[in-house]
């Protein structure tokens, strides 16, 4: 295993990144600064909230009670032993990132195994299409994205969140059904989204198998198996704080957005305007939203189960109530998983400058807003949709991608007759 | 018999001819007609006054002013405190800005201080809310509201209602927060007539573009007035510089000018009034709305909305229950309360509004025997009961 | 079936695109025409609207004065003692201030701070009194303060005297709905700044910073006055200054109050900064006046230092304004004593003073052109946005060049049909390896200069110009490997190239001849085949300056408008026509332009401006970073200087 990891680039990768971090988690001040920052920390990842719950827990007090708390009990009892230490805690932190980065880096490795047995593309000039990117970059890319090192930094539990979201897609590929199911669960329990993963984990885990009994076999147990640990889990946190108050807690917040604290997202602004009386309505919208891609997509997309977990995290950070740019992280951090599909794509310069835009805007309007009285929320929301914009316009252009690439797949330039009629962007013009 | 017997007998028999007659022709008419509403009488028997300061803050010191110039002038003319709403954000008396505390002038030479003497405000501060304003006229108030916060009149009542404020077209602001349209007031007054709650009503507001307010009014008796047309603002009159604000309003201010020369007795009529009305005064274009109004304006006298002039009705003796329902408070006192927030609907338990509903069913049947009314109530008890409950049943579940 | 004549969406496509990049070179450069252009004319009267008071509450000048003749006697007794107590060490004349105050009947105290910075250190107290309005909660509070050290570097006798003789008068009054603080500063800016930062509850008790904490407190300060009436004489002006730390204005209704107070109740003459301007018909020089003040203004702002003690209020959300006593004899105007100066502060604070809530009615945003006129964001705003839109059409139309996705159809022939489709991608690569990597080693070297500019090591002989000649060593380092190693990586794969070009022509040959035997009809422009070299790699790193450049100024402009004016003028030009040329000479040139705008030669540009040795430019903008927190000296490492370096680096790559 580790093929990558022997090299000397991936030492000196990983060691870079674990320098870095070490590096700026030695300015208390700025991890702090990033910790408070709308952008990075929400109220149900924020590590200030989690250190509160912590401090309840240990002093005999629910920390469910007071409506401060939002994070699972089992993150609880993650830091209860720790929280003390601040180098540990930082530890692990680093250490989470690093394993996402090592989970990624064994992704690739897989990905490449099954590309090689597929038929190859030709192209211009009559060469057949280059693998994608190795692990290594796709790892690199992931710990030195700047929303990774400022989530991390920061302390935003959403990490846990995304570890368990790329261990159930390392799983998934490897075939391990019930680790694969666990980890998904696991994702489920820290931030109730993720459960949609479920659909392209179990097309990871039944891709190999042509047989459609076997398939639907395969996918009722591992309905069974997520059913099973996702209720181990809820078991697991009764037993530990003693009180089912975490569900409303925990995922009463997420989905009646009921912290209505400024963030990236679309629904802070949106439920602060609404009349009471239409709070429920638009609350089921917009959650339904969120949940109603999974299935379509995983439908469509079913060759690609990869891309479709990509898509569905772009699809959680971008439309859930309290998204962050960790969320941004994971995503951005899937997305070379499907590295081929790059050159299709065409909006990439729009798409960066909007990342950057709002990456610099964001912090600069909530200044003007909140600090130097010049400015007001409208300012801030405005960078918040053009953020939005941009991750939409990265779903769609990426897909757009993909499906080209699967269309020259299917039939490269060579082919004539009714194939090529049928592209979505080929028109015929008859002489 | 004697001829002087039967000549008594005659006379007697004359006289009681005569007071026969007298008693079977004389209707009630003829004895009322000394009191009668004729056409140059408005037949009130009661006055009442309703005035609105809608701004608050130290800068709007000329609206407090305005308003309680105006309080003076009518209880000066009669009107008793128990007969005056005031509703007045009344904070600049003892604003810390007042540079001469506990007082409110409104004219430089501060000869006159109009918060010296007993000074009754019955809405203060945050009280002064559109949402009051309405249930005040509208008589809609809730049932443990005071009596001095009611407008206990009824179908023999002038109603002097006096406004002030920020306004703009076909809108007047409370107090920076809310507004008021000339919609609501044109709903309001004729939930007035509708409730025979006014004999006549003298409208007058003075604001920015305050002729707006009144054009959508539309129920009769009501004479309106107000300080600017459309797209024109109404000024101040002038500063007091050691106070440091402007204290009062031109509209107001001339009108008090004629009214200060008003007593109990006097015979000015409001034409008077509107006739000094002058534009290079006022540097804006005041108006009157007099369609609504039966009586020609010549023929109003001022005391009948700025005095209080007892005038007497003689009633039958089955007319007094009625008046008296009309009058009686306690009556007034159980009148339903609408609730109209669909939400504060939406939340009350069925069994409340069970309650409720029967109340007010039974006091329906008191008031009005009327068979089909009741049936109609009955039924719109039921189905408020059943909608209740399948709104509380649905809600719980969800 | 009718549709010869129609053209294929990918065809449009294809006509759009090549229209589009070929004239979104020129259109840029018209852009930046235009914006030059307006940012010129702003200054015109036609740009520029009357202020008025917007805020209703204030009320300006509505009031009687109450500051009388006895008062103004007091204030010239005042003036005496001050000028008595004005030579005394720090503590002594703090002291006898203190006592001043109490002796109105205002609770007064003194305050220790002590700041050191990389150059120098700072102690000084400060003085502050607080009348306690006798009606009013105690929950708001304005300030007047002045500092002893005047902006003529004389002793702002006049200034302090008169916070004297105002707290006599205000505590005469009872109509104060907010209490009315008195501060006297040491220093310059440092003891106002210590003062604050105490007041607001983060002083430091640090070696380097030490601010002692306030005994005597009051309300949220809602809105502050800063005196600087220097000297003991009369003036023939008052001057307004409100430009704060980093650009931030304050609400321009302060101004407005000012403004109204002046012509009416307390009449002055009243102008903009301390320059007194004759009126004229004269269009032109109208214009040219208005132009001088609007680019004094902009220079403030753009280099982030306030132009007065002002300005350390506005950090804190407080609106605030210098009043400058000009003092210029021959000036035709009347001249003004005490009186009128104590008339004019009493009315503004009796305005502020009706206040119900922070101002916020009128503007935040604007330029002025004269006191009585403004620009608003609205006119000034959409010339750096052109700007930044003409940075983003050339870095646009070159990232359209580095590939021919929009510039090519390949076409698929079907029996007698021909299909023209667009190309699923590009098929120039565009490796954008080189230019991150040279970006980000510009970055890093930008903030490495950074921390060591602001780092005190202990070294001996350390100084900040030591400091900034070893970075531009480092820079220089950077830029000369960068440059070799490209072209030394050039050279190879040019070699490399030809070799495979030669075996390529020879596949070429062999391969077109059997698609033509084979397939006769195919007569039509066929790309299916052809690969091409990738795109240079000055022209991916041009494209990411461009698009950086673009980044900064636009967002720069949210923040500090005049800074990302100033950045947007410098740099556009060059960065948009620089490139690498055949001729070394030319190429050089370019990066000697670029060297002259990199902070180093505006440095050297500054000194010889102001005729001061560099090293002491270089430690003032250390010492304004240090003590008041401006944003020159980060902004110029982290984001200007690697920009500039990767330019320099752009335009020494080899051509092709």
């Amino acid at each position: 295993m580790a093929k990558g990891l022997s090299s000397n680039n991936a030492v000196a990768v990983f060691g870079t990144a674990v320098a870095l971090r070490l590096a700026l988690f030695q300015f208390p001040a700025l991890a702090s600064l990033l910790g408070e920052r709308v952008e990075i920390s929400t109220p149900v990842t924020s590590f200030k909230r989690l250190s509160e719950g912590v401090f309840l827990f240990t002093n005999g007090v629910p920390p469910y009670d007071g409506g401060v708390v939002h994070q699972a009990p089992l993150l609880l009892g993650l830091f209860y032993p720790i929280i003390s230490s601040p180098l540990l805690v930082n530890l692990l932190y680093i250490l989470i990132d690093l394993a996402i980065g090592y989970m990624l880096l064994q992704i690739t490795a897989i990905k490449d195994k099954d590309y090689a047995k597929e038929k190859k593309i030709t192209q211009y000039g009559g060469k057949e299409e280059e693998p994608g990117m190795s692990g290594l970059s796709v790892a690199t890319l992931y710990l030195f994205n700047p929303y990774t090192i400022a989530s991390c930094i920061g302390r935003s539990t959403i990490l846990y969140s995304n570890a368990a979201v790329a261990a159930a897609i390392w799983m998934g590929m490897k075939g391990n059904k019930s680790l694969a199911m666990f980890n998904v669960a696991v994702a489920t329990y820290l931030s109730l989204y993720p459960s949609m993963l479920i659909i392209p984990v179990i097309l990871m885990l039944t891709r190999k198998i042509d047989d459609n009994d076997l398939t639907k076999k395969v996918a009722i147990r591992c309905t069974g198996l997520f059913a099973g640990s996702l209720v181990a889990l809820f078991a697991l946190s009764f037993v530990l704080v003693n009180s089912w108050d975490f569900f409303g807690s925990v995922y009463g917040t997420i989905l009646t957005v009921s912290d209505l604290t400024p963030n990236l997202g679309l629904c802070w602004y949106f439920f602060i305007e609404m009349f009471d009386q239409f709070r429920p309505f638009f609350l089921v919208v917009f959650q339904i939203h969120v949940f109603i891609f999974a299935v379509p997509v995983s439908i469509k997309l079913r060759k690609y189960p990869l891309f479709v977990s990509f898509l569905l995290c772009a699809i959680m950070g971008t439309f859930k109530g309290y998204p962050s740019v960790g969320d941004a992280s994971l995503y951005l951090g899937l997305l070379p998983l499907s590295s081929e599909i790059f050159k299709y794509m065409r909006y990439s310069f729009l798409v960066t400058n909007l990342f950057m835009y709002s990456t610099l805007l964001a912090p600069i309007f909530w200044y003007l807003w909140v600090y130097v009285g010049s400015g007001n929320a409208n300012f801030f929301y405005a960078i918040g949709l053009v953020y939005g914009i941009g991750e939409i316009i990265l779903m769609i252009d990426s897909t757009f991608a993909l499906l080209r690439r699967d269309f020259e797949s299917q039939s490269p330039p060579e082919t004539t007759g009714q194939d090529a009629a049928l592209g979505w962007d080929r028109e015929v013009v008859q002489k | 018999m004697k001829p002087t017997s039967i000549l008594r007998y005659i006379a007697l028999s004359v006289c009681l001819a005569t007071t026969l007659a007298i008693s079977i022709t004389t209707n009630k008419d003829d004895v009322e007609g000394f009191f009668a509403k004729s056409k140059s009488q408005s037949g009130h028997t009661n006055n009442w006054a309703v005035l609105v300061c809608t701004s608050r803050f130290w800068f709007n010191y000329r609206h407090i002013a305005n308003t309680l110039s105006m309080y003076r002038t009518v209880k000066r003319l009669g009107i008793p405190d128990s007969n005056i709403i005031m509703m007045l954000a009344d904070d600049v008396a003892c604003n810390s800005r007042n540079i001469f505390p506990a007082t409110v002038y409104n004219n430089r030479g501060r000869h006159l201080d109009l918060y010296g003497e007993n000074v009754e405000v019955d809405y203060r501060g945050y009280e002064v809310t559109v949402e009051n304003f309405i249930r005040l006229l509208t008589g809609r108030v809730a049932k443990e509201t005071p009596r001095s916060k009611r407008l206990m009149t009824d179908d023999q009542s002038n109603i002097l209602i006096f406004m002030t404020g920020h306004g703009g077209e076909e809108f007047l602001k409370f107090q920076d927060a809310e507004e008021i349209s000339a919609y609501d007031l044109g709903d309001a007054f004729q939930q007035m007539y509708e409730k025979k709650r006014y004999n006549e009503i003298l409208f007058m507001i003075d604001t920015c573009q305050a002729n707006t307010m009144y054009t959508k009014i539309h129920s009769p008796n009501i004479l309106a007035t107000g300080s600017s047309k459309l797209n024109e603002s109404s000024y101040s009159h002038h500063d007091d510089p050691d106070i440091g604000v402007a204290v009062i309003d031109r509209f107001t201010y001339y009108i008090l000018e004629v009214l200060e020369k008003v007593n109990m007795q006097s015979k000015a009529t409001l034409k008077d009034l509107f006739d000094t009305y002058d534009y290079n005064l006022l540097q804006s274009t005041p108006g009157v709305r007099d369609d609504l109004f039966e009586r020609p304006l010549d023929e109003v006298l001022l005391t009948d909305f700025f005095g209080n002039v007892q005038n007497v009705e003689l009633t039958e003796s089955e007319e007094v229950n009625n008046s008296l329902t009309e009058a009686d408070p306690a009556l007034i006192d159980s009148e339903p309360m609408f609730i109209e927030d669909p939400q504060a609907e939406n939340t009350s338990s069925p069994k409340q509004s069970a309650s409720w509903s029967q109340e007010q069913s039974h006091n329906f049947e008191i008031g009005n025997p009327d068979q089909s009314q009741t049936w109609r109530f009955v039924a719109f008890a039921v189905l408020s009961v059943t909608m209740g409950g399948a709104l509380f049943v649905g809600s719980s579940l969800v | 079936m009718g549709f010869l004549s129609r053209l294929s969406k990918a065809q449009r496509q294809q006509i759009f695109g090549r229209f589009v990049l070929s004239w979104m070179p020129t259109l840029s450069y018209i852009m930046v025409a235009v914006s030059f252009f307006w940012l010129l004319a702003l200054p015109h009267q036609d740009y520029s609207k009357r202020t008025y008071v917007s805020e209703n509450a204030l009320l300006p000048g509505s009031a009687n004065v109450q500051f009388n003749w006895d008062d103004n006697l007091a204030a010239e007794a005042y003036r005496d003692t001050v000028q008595r107590i004005a030579s005394l060490p720090s503590i002594e004349r703090a002291q006898a201030l203190e006592l001043q105050f109490a002796a109105i009947g205002l609770k007064s105290a003194t305050q220790n701070y002590t700041l050191s910075t990389s150059t120098e250190s700072f102690h000084g107290v400060n003085t502050y009194a607080v009348f306690y309005a006798p009606r009013s909660d105690g929950t708001e509070a304005l300030v007047l303060s002045a500092s002893w050290l005047s902006r003529d570097k004389t002793t702002n006798t006049n200034a302090i005297a008169m916070l004297l003789a105002l707290g006599k008068t205000f505590k005469r009054g009872s109509h104060f709905s907010k209490d009315i603080i008195f501060v006297v500063s040491d220093g310059e800016a440092e003891g106002l700044q210590a003062w604050l930062k105490a007041y607001h509850g983060n002083e430091e008790h640090t070696y380097e910073r030490y601010e002692e904490p306030l005994r005597v407190r009051s309300g949220a300060i809602q809105a502050a006055l800063n005196l600087d009436f220097a000297g003991t004489g009369d003036y023939n002006a008052l001057g307004i200054f409100f430009e704060g730390v980093n650009g931030q204005l304050p609400n321009l209704d302060m101004i407005n109050t000012i403004n109204l107070i002046s012509m009416g109740i307390a009449p002055v003459e009243l102008t903009l900064h301390d320059e007194l301007v004759p009126y004229t018909d004269n269009m032109t020089k109208n214009y040219l006046n208005s132009l001088r003040k609007m680019l004094y203004q902009m220079k403030y702002q753009a280099v982030g230092t306030p132009t007065g003690n002002h300005g350390l209020y506005l950090k804190y959300k407080i609106d605030a304004i210098t009043l400058y006593g000009i003092d210029r004899p021959g000036w035709h105007s009347h001249r003004f004593n005490l009186f009128r100066v104590g008339a004019l502060l009493e009315s503004a604070v009796r305005s502020l003073n009706n206040l119900l809530e922070h101002l916020h009615q009128s503007f935040f945003f604007y330029l002025l052109s004269d006191v009585r006129r403004y620009t608003s964001i609205g006119l000034y705003m959409p010339p750096v946005i052109i700007l930044g839109v003409s940075f983003i059409f050339q870095a646009l139309s070159l990232w359209g060049l580095s590939s021919d996705l929009p510039l090519e159809l390949e076409s698929i022939v079907e029996g007698d049909t021909t299909i023209p489709v667009a190309l699923p991608y590009s098929r120039r690569s565009r490796n954008f390896k080189v230019a991150s990597s040279t970006m980000g080693m510009a970055m890093v070297t930008g903030a490495a200069t950074f921390f060591l500019l602001t780092t005190e090591f202990g070294l001996v002989g350390e100084s900040p110009m030591l400091k900034l000649v070893a970075s531009v060593g480092v820079c220089s380092m950077l830029v000369l490997s960068a440059v070799s190693a490209a072209h030394v990586r050039t050279r190879i794969i040019k070699s490399a190239s030809t070799v495979q070009k030669a075996r390529a022509s020879h596949n070429d040959t062999k391969g077109s001849s059997s698609s033509s035997s084979s397939n006769q009809s195919d007569n039509t422009y066929n790309v299916a085949d052809q690969e091409l070299t990738p795109a240079a790699d000055w022209i991916m790193l041009k494209t990411l300056i461009l698009a950086l450049s673009a980044l900064i100024v636009t967002t720069l402009s949210a923040l500090n408008f005049s800074l990302a004016v100033s950045i947007g003028v410098l740099i556009v030009l060059p960065y948009m026509a620089f490139r690498p040329s055949r001729w070394t000479v030319v190429s050089i040139i370019e990066a000697l332009i670029l060297l002259a705008i990199s902070p180093p030669g505006l440095m050297m540009v500054a000194s010889w401006w102001y005729a001061k040795d560099p090293s002491e430019v270089l430690s003032w903008v250390l010492k304004e970073y240090e003590i008041l927190g401006t944003w020159l000296l980060p902004t110029a490492c982290f984001v200007y200087w690697p920009l500039n370096l990767a330019a320099v680096i752009m335009v020494l790559l080899p051509v092709s």
